[in-house]
């Protein structure tokens, strides 16, 4: 084989070429396609995609519980950030009665966020490293809260302190139905950027809800017993799908003559660009790498048309033809598999490790394909009448 | 040919040279196809991922009413870094039937907004030291103004003398004023305040007609309608009521020429929320972009008409809001409306909405759900009086830098800055060099293909041609007369083979390629006959290569011992 090579090299030479570019380009191929996805991925998994509820028309959000019910029920979502208000007078300590607000959120760091206001906890009541408040949104008669500085100042409170205040909305008849809320303070915040009123109270949401629901007169419901903010966040494993889910949160809130507008289009816009590229690559990768195993059949095919020279010698003195089959085809075989297992060396020093199996399987198909393309023409010279052999003029 | 007779005579090596240039040319025209296809992915997206902005004085108070200086204009204009200039205009325009949504019917010192609500009135605290009356105001009719829905409304009052107070459950009308959210960028229509008749000016007739007693002995519906229109023609309020009620059908009319181009568009505040937005290719077409709101109140869908009559003229306002001028369609109290044109259709082709949540610090401009954008011309005609928020240009992200470098420094030392947008360069900016990369590489391996495909199909044919061009010169053939051989195989294999493979290209391109890629690429993906165009460029540059591979190998050939040729 080897003096076969020497003699004829050109085939040999060109075969290995190719099969070593072939392999090694459509593995290159097959990681920048693998990476694109991986990105996608990434961008889907680990963006955070938020329903923003806004007034449809003007001014403030007015957003009936009954409305954030029917979304609770729908299940692509993880949860929803919300807040209510209503005016409050205190109880005890009693002092005068002025008015301040209350404010009723689920979850107290999404408020901060959204109010520029920073907070200072009692011991052990400091959010969790997740983000979680302890006791907060679990229903309790001692409810705890979250004071303006001011107010402390004010009222000659401390953290840890309890009072009582009730919702007010200066029609007489809250005074005798708004029931007590008793509140312990379990922190205070900073209101530098004066987005809350002065003295206001934050609370857990399910106090303006929940029995014994604050909202409770007919002055407070209808002017308070609405959401002023609400954000919904969707699971992450639903990104993808974030259009259908927009499409089940409008047929409800469409009811509620409100609008939604999410930040999905931002992430779709980001990805985008990298889905083009990825399914460009994709579109051509296949055509690519079947164009190539076929010129590889091709060169094997030549390899083997090359050799009809030496067939009709060795049937010429007398070798059997199965004998010069099998020797012609080992011949062959040998460069081929010789040519492919330097294709892998040669694409597992650029791709690495964890391509070797692609890279194998590849080049096992591409070896073949070129020994089935290289034993048709072998079986038809090894099986040829020798004068018919000669008269053809192909030798 | 003589030359092709030697073809037919040993057809199966040629045949074989043939196919194996065919397939290395596909392969080469596949790398081709790919640098083409990453060529239009990046022009598609060089313009949705730019920089769109504007430049503005930081020496003046009001910014955005200031205009930009010709010879700043003249610079920035004439800059080759610069993609594309507009400067809009807005006019007022009239709809057939389409409700508008009344945001603003401008008063002469504040963007406040009137309303003309009928209901019962609750008053619940009266001030004695300021003398105004808080109270709340269960409506039971809209006379004019304010889109219908709410039914309580809280107002505050000024009684002014004893007979103006309102009793406990008084039925009444009220003239009064919404205020404008600034920061939601939006009428206020939970509140509503009634001037001070006492405090007003003479001219402002609506303020010093601002409630209306209904006696308790007007019942019926018609009754009521009859006494409270007697009342307002008699006060002369009713002329400004019939002009708030035909400002329902005003609309502020905005043509672009690519919805892009807004620097509120770009940062995503205003957003197309269903159909598309305008694009260059709308020009010259009666279509429109109108907001989400409005299309729900009038019950429109894409691909609706609807009917408008646009104006020359626009209004604007003497009060400034912060970094914001009015510039509306929609006249003032005092403002006639405008000679409008004749009313024609245009079909609805997407809904816009903006993110309320609006920064003043970064937003120049402020649209209203009466706002329709529609196709037009924003070319600029004159470099002068123009405002910065009527101007923007936009920067492909390559060149953003090279702009600052050259532009920034130079015009912040005359007073100016720019205010420019971000559309989503950043995060692109990785993937237009990844795509960058792959064109190179594309291009490169294209080439390499083509230059393997000649180069192998040249060795395989002087190898198979090498005896008969040497027994033709033996018999006496001369050089350019057996070197004619070389050129029939290479026009009878080669070319048949790349014609081939071009076909097999195109139809591949055409049958199967761009389905898949419309899913991804809007616009900018060729026909049949663009591909082949294209593809045509390529061949042909493939097929001179190959003349001038065979021109060179035959003249090297001609050199050679014809005694080794024919051994």
């Amino acid at each position: 084989m080897c003096k076969f090579i020497i003699r004829k090299p050109l085939f040999p030479v060109l075969f290995l070429i190719l099969l070593v570019v072939e392999v090694t380009f459509s593995g290159i191929l097959r990681r920048g396609i693998a990476r694109d996805i991986q990105t996608i991925d990434d961008m889907y998994n680990n963006s955070q995609i938020t329903f923003y509820v806004l007034p449809e028309v003007a001014g403030d959000l007015v957003l009936r519980p009954r409305f954030v019910d029917m979304i609770s029920d729908v299940e692509e979502i993880d949860r929803i950030c919300s807040y209510m208000s209503c005016p409050y007078a205190l109880r005890e300590p009693e002092k005068v009665v002025g008015m301040s607000w209350l404010y009723g959120t689920t979850d107290p760091l999404w408020f901060a966020d959204k109010m520029w206001i920073s907070y200072e906890f009692m011991d052990g009541y400091a959010p969790s490293e997740d983000g979680e408040m302890k006791d907060w949104n679990t229903f309790t008669s001692d409810i705890p809260c979250i004071v303006d500085e001011e107010f402390l100042t004010k009222e000659g409170l401390k953290t840890g302190d309890r009072f009582t205040a009730a919702a007010y909305s200066f029609v007489g008849e809250d005074r005798e139905k708004s029931p007590d809320i008793n509140m312990h303070i379990i922190g205070t915040f900073d209101n530098r950027e004066e987005k809350l009123e002065r003295y206001a109270v934050i609370i857990p949401e399910f106090v303006f809800l929940e029995p014994p629901e604050i909202l409770c007169t007919t002055a407070l419901l209808e002017k308070c017993c609405a959401f002023k903010q609400c954000e919904i966040m969707i699971k992450k494993e639903f990104n993808r799908q974030a259009d259908e889910v927009e499409d089940k949160m409008l047929e409800v809130f469409d009811r509620a003559g409100v609008l939604v507008h999410s930040d999905a289009r931002v992430l779709k816009k980001a990805v985008h660009s990298i889905e083009q590229r990825l399914k460009i690559q994709k579109a051509l990768e296949k055509p690519i790498e079947i164009t190539l195993c076929v010129a590889v059949a091709l060169l094997a095919l030549l390899m083997a048309l090359s050799v009809q020279e030496d067939i009709f010698l060795y049937l010429l003195h007398g070798v059997s033809r199965m004998k010069t089959f099998m020797k012609f085809l080992l011949a062959l075989g040998v460069i081929i598999i010789c040519s492919a297992l330097l294709a892998i060396v040669c694409a597992f020093i650029v791709l690495g490790t964890e391509w070797i199996g692609w890279i194998t399987l590849y080049a096992g198909i591409n070896v073949l394909v070129s020994i089935v393309t290289v034993s048709v023409p072998l079986l038809i010279f090894s099986n040829k009448n020798l004068v018919n052999f000669y008269q053809t003029k192909e030798a | 040919m003589k030359g092709t007779l030697f073809f037919l005579r040993k057809p199966l090596k040629p045949v074989i040279y043939s196919l194996v240039f065919c397939v290395l040319s596909l392969v080469a025209f596949i790398f081709a196809l790919q640098y083409e296809l990453d060529t239009i992915a990046i022009n598609e997206n060089i313009n949705n991922y730019s920089y769109v902005g504007s430049v503005y004085s930081n020496r003046e108070e009001t910014p955005s009413l200031t205009a930009i200086p010709e010879n700043v204009m003249e610079r920035i204009v004439s800059s080759k870094y610069v993609k594309d200039v507009e400067v809009r205009n807005v006019f007022s325009a009239r709809s057939e039937k389409t409700n508008a949504i009344l945001e603003y019917f401008i008063t002469d010192d504040t963007i406040d907004m009137y309303g003309v609500l009928e209901g019962y009135i609750f008053p619940y605290e009266f001030n004695e030291r300021t003398g105004v009356e808080n109270a709340t105001l269960v409506v039971k009719k809209n006379w004019a103004g304010v889109l219908s829905g709410q039914s309580r409304v809280d107002v505050t009052i000024w009684p002014g003398e004893e007979e103006d107070y309102c009793m406990y459950g008084e039925n009444v009308v009220l003239i009064g004023r919404f205020n404008f959210d600034r920061e939601n960028n939006s009428m206020n229509f939970s509140s509503m305040g009634i001037n001070n008749p006492n405090i007003h000016s003479e001219e402002n007739i609506l303020d010093r007609n601002s409630v209306i007693h209904i006696p308790m002995e007007y019942e019926d519906r018609g009754a009521i309608d009859d006494f409270v229109t007697e009342k307002m023609k008699e006060t002369g309020v009713y002329e400004y009521v019939e002009k708030l009620n035909e400002c329902k059908y005003a609309f502020s009319v905005r043509p672009v020429t690519d919805m892009s181009m807004l620097p509120s568009f770009a940062r995503n505040r205003l957003y197309i929320c269903g159909g598309r937005g305008i694009e260059k290719s709308d020009a010259g077409k009666k279509v429109c972009v109108i907001n989400q709101v409005i299309a729900s109140k009038n019950y429109i869908s894409v691909g609706d008409t609807i009917k408008l009559a646009v104006s020359d003229t626009n209004y604007s306002t003497d009060c400034v809001t912060h970094n914001a001028e009015w510039i509306t369609g929609i006249p003032k109290v005092e403002d006639e409306f405008p000679e409008y044109g004749e009313f024609e259709e245009y079909e609805v082709i997407g809904f816009f909405n903006f993110y309320t949540t609006r920064n003043v610090e970064e937003d120049f401009f402020s649209f209203s759900r009466n706002d329709i954008f529609i196709p037009g011309d924003t070319s600029i005609k004159g470099l002068e009086g123009i405002k910065p928020i009527d101007f923007s240009f936009r920067l492909l992200g390559p060149d953003y830098d090279k702009f600052m470098d050259d532009m920034e420094m130079e015009l912040f030392e005359d007073g100016y800055i720019f205010n420019m947008v971000d559309a989503g360069w950043e995060e692109f900016k990785d993937n237009y060099e990844t795509l960058t990369t792959r064109r190179l590489v594309s291009i490169v391996s294209s080439c390499l293909f083509f230059i393997a495909a000649l180069s192998l199909f040249t060795v395989l044919c002087i190898k198979h041609f090498r005896y008969e061009y040497g027994l033709r010169r033996l018999l006496g053939a001369s050089t350019v007369e057996a070197s004619k051989l070389y050129m029939a195989g290479y026009l009878v294999l080669a070319l048949p083979a790349l014609l081939l493979s071009l076909l097999g290209t195109v139809l591949a391109y055409d049958k199967w390629l761009v389905f898949k890629m419309q899913e991804v690429i809007d616009e900018g993906l060729p026909d049949i006959g663009g591909c082949f165009a294209l593809m045509g460029k390529w061949a042909g540059g493939c097929f001179v290569l190959g003349l001038v591979l065979v021109t060179a190998v035959s003249w090297i050939n001609g050199k050679k011992s014809l005694l080794r040729m024919v051994k």
